[in-house]
């Protein structure tokens, strides 16, 4: 049926007004703003601007201004369902917005030894107007020399999963084929790296082997430090929803009761079950992995091991030899009992699914389990059990990382990250580097020298570096620096020292107050468009009205101006590592780049090929293909394989249609998946974090410098502080100043995405407005302070100031999870809610944070800190 | 399909037939449910994939059979089909070489403007007559291979003698069309011959002509003669004829009230005839198109009342037509299947629909259109507008949704939907109870704005 006609003659008999209101959802007036022009398509396909889950959503417009978004309900992922953050995603575009690039008139100089003296305010008369041309040129005369005089290693990037695929892959190309960096790093590094890296090291490629449909076909689904409830609402309510159908057992492992937990208990209290552990997850798996040896042997996949595996027989000892759950409760923080339970539950769900040949235990995580000083080896951990229990490579069960970036999974895909080249493979591949070189149009050479340039400790390092002046300019794009941790030492004073140079959209964003260059940027739903790719592997159009704010430029615009700048004074044929013109609507063309990444993929675990040929048989544009089926999953390495939507399974040989499966068991070259034993051992713990405090704290102590330091507290699963328990339920005030007493975590809050665009959005500013800090009532009776009192919490590096709110009850909003004794958390989301203003800013959470990271991933622990509290 | 279809059957005494007929009906009954629970109709899937936009706002214009399909697409594809090539137990083939050689233009007309009583074929006198007669053009234009000319006499009578034809019917008839040639309500694969609707259009020469040719391509075979299905002379048609011109005459509409238990199984026949069609097998729905009413939370919140009310009075302005010709009876066993779903996971929800909230209305407008707009519209149009929530601003929903009705779906959610709870910290939005009652405040002001709103005219006039 033609369902256009259907609604309209419907509507017609309904004789109702379809006028957009003002009101509500409705984008605030235009606050001077003008755009580009006056008309725009309406009703635009996108995918949500903000987490990893990749709802379909629909643009409106009027008098080409976004004015409304509406849930795509015929959108496999989220059906006609987004939460209150995408809801209102149109309601932060028009606001405050930057429109002319902009020059500091004190600007660093670095290579000079110059630092500029306004840095740290962003006041509008610190800075002078410019053109587009003058500021370009500017900034390739800067780069340029930089470049020259010490090395292209010298500049570094820090990019985005916000950006659109084709930016991501552009930005990759500029920075290792053109400057000649190896020093690209992207918010992903504080995201996702740590399932990638542990990804890599178990299965042998960064490929997330499940689906979202396999939460509908599991016998029983795990939140791995996953407040998903927060952070992936759409991903929680399918798995809600599956549970009132089903009744199906769920565990959440997660030191709060949070929003997640409470509303699977609501469901079913029977059946759901909550670890409330800090930081035991690997000895939580270990116990599990040896609860079901012990007492249900019928669900170990042996024949699964050993035909598939390697490393099974060590990892079976030692589990067996040292993760008894009566002798590990000092780390999982659990009862021996409830790890016996949960194991017969995991048991049962895992014989259900091999009986059955579908389903089995799905295992969910998101940034806070990769966001460990162990991140990489909690990924490992976690998939060794489930290798354990046979459930991998089936559908219905397996490990699904849920990214928190709408477009982490491109970042990855096109290697945007120190030694990465795109699809899955690393700059250390001699093969693929010459065939990157080759469809780059860079000079192997070039590209050669890069692979030997080394970023030590990847985002955190390269901030280090920049302090050691050995970075000496670096890219801002659609990236903001306070998702680093320890701001005041760490990415401010290297921001500072730089030549930096921002692509930005508001004009009180806190990059600014750091810039030397800004450029103005166009943002979501007003570009051009491109690809996000989600967490189930789905590539999603991101369309726009390309239609910006007068004077702003997409960033993959400006990715491919600066580039063909740059290339000309490095004396490299720009036009041909950038073979793209601006098209009639002023703006380059992201489909024409898309096509030269599918070309590139050929022949790689993540081919996309398959589109191309559909394209020839049908003429349909590779947008369109993707816009038609509503996403396509990679790979997509044959014409049938992209008409039917992808691959939604990885592994096994679930790619069903792809000829010979090269890629069908396991992606190491032996083809096997590889269990590594992951350890957590609390003998040095206190001596291991008492030299990491030096962080932050001594100006000399680079963690860079200290990876020995950082493998032993990842070899032992330790946290990068440990609080002093011993001062908990002292009055506030009479906590002596080097105590920090309790557990001290940051992280997100329902209603924000990040800290830029619900903040200014109003409904949901209004909904959460200030900062607050989730207190046990024990422990704000013994501090002596109330609900919704003002507090300071401080920890080695910097303080915050927040509203207690305790409990279900609480006055202070939204008063949704409650959290053990001695153990405090805040959502970064409100970190520059009161002001970027470093004057009037009291709420910049990782002012507080500790930078230790992850040695192998470079993922920072932001939710183990240590912390007192003190009267404001 | 072709010849399993058809029972052969030999003449016997009544008696006998009876029982043969019982386990034939049974047989018919799996293959009909069988037939007609496809769990994605192709017909709207094709249209869910073939909407581009979702503005709708062009004009459907051009030569009347492409606007005679626009309609047909919009109006009639739900129950004959894509194509007009029906579905056998829903609604028959209208696209048939030997239907459209017998059936004059009028006797099409007859039929939309009428309908056919006891059947789910609907009288439609808001078609008016050039849309009519555009959808006729479009049913004339669609090809059909090795086309028949057939002469009916629309005005010639045939006598015939009832009693003897009562006998031939049983035989020859009722097992296919029911032993009162009720059609498909009588869970049968034949078409409802016996019901006053088809007698009042149906000519007799027109019975003997189908009778005669057969609906090629579908279970009704020729009858007539040696190479009929049963060697019938033209005077047994004639009896048959006058016996259910009897039947007609005869017809009794089920008794009104519900006269006996309802019947689950029953009410899968009567849903998936009448209901399945929008809100699909099983009555999972179809988010923008129909909403999923076989949900336990819905029937957790709706009563019996209110969806018996909303059977049969409709929901003004969107795809939910009111079926006052569903009995009450009929409407009751319909019920009795949708709470025969299994729920693994139950809940309880009172609903006090004596209980009225006190909201404020100019609040509750505001908050409407922050969270309730997206998904619903700003005047609460819902699906007609295509958006993914239902139309909870018209008045065919408000007058049957008590105040505690709405409460409480904002508060429990609809699992398996995009509704979801939205109040307290674990909701959608944090909304708190007076949030709630003022936003109900606002809804009950918005049939009136949208009685006030000047009607929209036809494409076609």
């Amino acid at each position: 049926m033609k369902r256009r006609t259907f609604l309209q003659c419907v509507a017609a008999t309904a004789a109702v007004s379809t006028t957009v209101t003002k009101t509500g959802w409705a984008v605030p007036d235009p606050d001077g703003i003008e755009l580009e022009k006056n008309e725009a398509p309406t009703d635009i396909l996108a995918a949500c601007p903000y987490c990893g889950v990749g709802c379909g959503t629909i643009l409106k417009t009027q008098n080409g201004r976004i004015v409304n978004v509406v849930p795509d309900k015929d959108h496999p992922t989220n059906k006609g369902l987004q939460c209150i953050k995408g809801l209102t995603s149109a309601e932060a575009i028009y606001v405050n917005r930057l429109n002319k690039p902009l020059i500091r008139k004190d600007m660093s100089d670095p290579l000079r030894g110059k630092v500029s003296k306004t840095k740290g305010s962003y006041d509008p008369s610190l800075f002078r107007e410019a053109t587009w041309e003058e500021a370009e040129e500017l900034v390739a005369d800067k780069i340029a020399e930089i470049v020259l005089a010490e090395g292209g290693n010298s500049v570094g990037l820090y990019g985005s999963g916000q950006l659109s695929l084709e930016g991501q892959y552009l930005e990759n190309i500029f920075m290792k084929g053109v400057i000649g960096s190896n020093t690209i790093e992207a918010n992903a590094r504080m995201c996702m790296t740590s399932a990638v890296t542990g990804y890599f090291k178990s299965l042998g490629s960064d490929t997330p082997p499940t689906c979202y449909e396999d939460i509908e076909l599991s016998d029983m689904i795990c939140f791995w430090g996953h407040n998903a409830r927060g952070a992936h609402p759409i991903l929680y309510w399918r798995v809600a929803d599956y549970k009132s159908k089903t009744d199906i057992p769920t565990l959440v492992v997660d030191p709060r009761r949070t929003g997640t937990v409470q509303g699977l208990e609501e469901i079913n209290s029977a059946k759901s079950y909550h670890f409330p552990t800090i930081n035991g997850d690997i000895s939580i798996q270990n116990a599990l992995a040896y609860a079901i040896m012990e007492k249900h042997p019928e669900a170990v996949a042996w024949d699964f091991l050993k035909e598939h595996t390697t490393g099974w027989e060590e990892y079976v000892e030692a589990v067996k030899k040292g993760y008894n759950p009566k002798d590990v409760e000092d780390r999982t923080k659990i009862p021996a009992e409830q790890i016996y339970t949960v194991a017969k539950v995991w048991a049962e769900a895992s014989v259900k699914g091999k009986q059955r040949g579908t389903g089995g235990v799905l295992s969910i995580w998101g940034i806070g389990y990769n966001q460990h000083l162990h991140g990489q080896h909690n990924t490992m951990s976690l998939i060794n059990l489930l290798a354990l229990t046979g459930n991998i490579g089936r559908p219905g069960c397996g490990p699904h990382s849920q990214t928190g970036q709408p477009n982490a999974m491109g970042e990855r895909l096109t290697g945007g990250l120190t030694g990465r080249l795109p699809f899955n493979i690393g700059l250390d591949n001699p093969q693929h580097r010459a065939f990157c070189a080759e469809q780059w149009g860079i000079p192997l050479e070039r590209l050669e020298k890069t692979a030997t340039m080394s970023n030590t400790g990847m985002a955190i390092g390269m901030m280090e570096r920049a302090l050691k002046g050995e970075v000496k300019a670096m890219f801002l794009i659609y990236a903001t620096h306070i998702d680093l941790p320890d701001s005041y030492h760490l990415s401010r004073p290297a921001l500072t020292k730089m030549f930096t140079v921002v692509q930005e959209i508001y004009k009180d964003a806190p990059n600014n107050l750091y810039a030397d260059v800004i450029l103005p940027a166009a943002t979501w739903g007003e570009w051009v468009g491109g690809l996000y790719v989600q967490s189930e592997r789905r590539l999603y159009v991101v369309d726009g009205t390309a239609n910006p704010v007068k004077g702003c430029r997409p960033d993959m615009d400006m990715v491919i101006d600066k580039g063909k700048l740059l290339a000309h004074r490095l004396g490299l044929n720009g036009d041909k590592i950038f073979p793209y013109e601006r098209k009639a609507n002023g703006f380059y063309d992201p489909e024409e780049v898309f096509r030269e990444f599918i070309k590139a993929s050929k022949g790689t675990d993540a081919d996309l090929t398959g589109i191309l040929d559909v394209e020839k048989e049908t003429g349909k544009s590779p947008y369109q293909q993707i816009r038609d089926l509503r996403g396509i999953q990679w790979p997509a390495p044959t014409a049938a394989i992209a008409k039917a939507g992808g691959t939604k399974r990885r592994y096994m040989a679930q790619e069903e249609y792809w000829p010979g499966k090269p890629y069908g068991e396991f992606r190491h070259p032996d083809g096997k998946l590889h269990i590594h034993m992951c350890h957590q051992d609390y003998t040095n713990y206190r001596a291991i974090t008492d030299e990491l405090a030096k962080a932050g704290t001594d100006p000399t102590y680079f963690v860079m410098d200290h990876m020995d330091t950082l493998v032993k507290a990842r070899d032992a699963g330790l946290t990068p502080e440990l609080p002093h328990g011993d001062f908990l339920g002292r009055k506030i005030g009479s906590c002596p100043k080097d105590k920090y007493p309790f557990w001290w975590a940051t992280g997100v809050v329902y209603e924000h995405f990040h800290t830029a665009k619900t903040i200014r959005a109003g409904t949901t500013k209004k909904l959460v407005p200030e900062m607050y800090v989730e207190m046990h009532p024990d422990d704000a009776k013994e501090l002596g302070v109330k609900d919704g009192q003002w507090v300071r919490i401080v920890s080695r590096r910097g303080e915050i100031e927040a509203r207690v709110s305790i409990g279900l009850d609480s006055v202070v909003k939204p008063a949704r999870n409650t959290v053990p004794k001695g153990f405090l958390f805040s959502p970064w989301n409100l970190s520059v809610a009161d002001s970027a203003d470093p004057k009037k800013n009291k709420w910049l959470a990782n002012g507080t944070t500790h930078r230790a990271f992850d040695p192998v991933s470079g993922q920072a622990d932001f939710k183990k800190c240590a912390a007192r509290v003190e009267l404001l | 399909m072709g010849d399993t279809a058809i029972p052969r059957l030999t003449p016997r005494e009544k008696k006998g037939w009876r029982l043969t007929s019982i386990l034939h009906r049974l047989w018919l009954l799996a293959w009909v449910v069988g037939m007609i629970t496809p769990s994605d109709s192709s017909a709207q899937s094709a249209a869910a994939s073939a909407l581009p936009t979702l503005s709708g706002a062009a004009d459907i214009t051009g030569p009347p059979e492409k606007v005679g399909e626009a309609l047909f697409n919009l109006h009639c594809v739900v129950c004959h089909q894509s194509g007009a090539k029906g579905q056998v137990g829903l609604a028959p083939s209208i696209r048939n070489r030997d239907f459209l050689a017998l059936a004059s233009d009028d006797f099409i007309r007859n039929t939309i403007a009428t309908g056919r009583v006891g059947t789910s074929m609907m009288a439609r006198p808001d078609l008016v007559e050039n849309q009519v007669t555009a959808i006729i053009a479009y049913l004339r234009s669609l090809h059909v291979e090795n086309p028949v000319t057939v002469h009916v006499d629309w005005s010639k009578k045939y006598t015939g003698d009832q009693g003897a034809g009562s006998v031939k019917f049983q035989i020859y008839c009722a097992p296919c069309h029911g032993p009162k040639g009720e059609g498909y309500a009588a869970r049968v694969v034949g078409t409802g011959i016996g019901l006053p609707g088809f007698l009042s259009v149906a000519s007799d020469d027109y019975i003997l002509q189908t009778l005669k040719h057969g609906r090629i391509g579908t279970p009704m075979q020729p009858f007539l003669g040696a190479k009929g299905l049963a060697n019938l002379a033209e005077q047994d048609v004639f009896d048959i004829i006058a016996h259910l011109r009897h039947l007609g005459e005869n017809y009794v509409p089920e008794p009104a009230g519900i006269y006996r238990e309802a019947n689950p199984a029953l009410g899968t026949t009567l849903f998936t005839i009448n209901c399945a069609p929008c809100h699909q097998a099983g009555g999972e729905g179809k988010i923008g198109f129909a909403p999923s009413i076989r949900n336990r939370d819905f029937l957790a919140i709706a009563s019996d009342d209110f969806i018996t009310k909303t059977v049969h009075e409709g929901r003004q302005g969107t795809g939910m037509l009111p079926r006052p010709d569903l009995s009450e009876q009929a409407v009751a066993d319909i019920i009795s299947y949708l709470r025969a779903v299994p729920i693994v996971v139950p809940i309880d929800i009172q609903i006090d629909r004596q209980i009225t909230f006190s909201g404020d209305k100019a609040e509750g407008e505001t908050k409407y259109q922050t969270y309730c707009a997206s998904c619903h519209g700003a005047n609460g149009e819902g699906y007609t507008i295509g958006l993914p929530g239902t139309s909870i601003g018209m008045a065919g929903f408000l007058d049957v949704a008590s105040d505690d009705y709405i409460f409480q779906t904002l508060k429990q959610g609809r699992v398996g939907t995009p509704m979801k709870s939205f109040l307290g910290s674990k909701g959608l939005a944090n909304l708190q109870v007076a949030d709630t009652h003022d936003i109900i405040a606002f809804l009950r002001t918005l049939p009136s704005k949208q009685a006030s709103a000047k009607p929209a005219t036809s494409d076609f006039e």
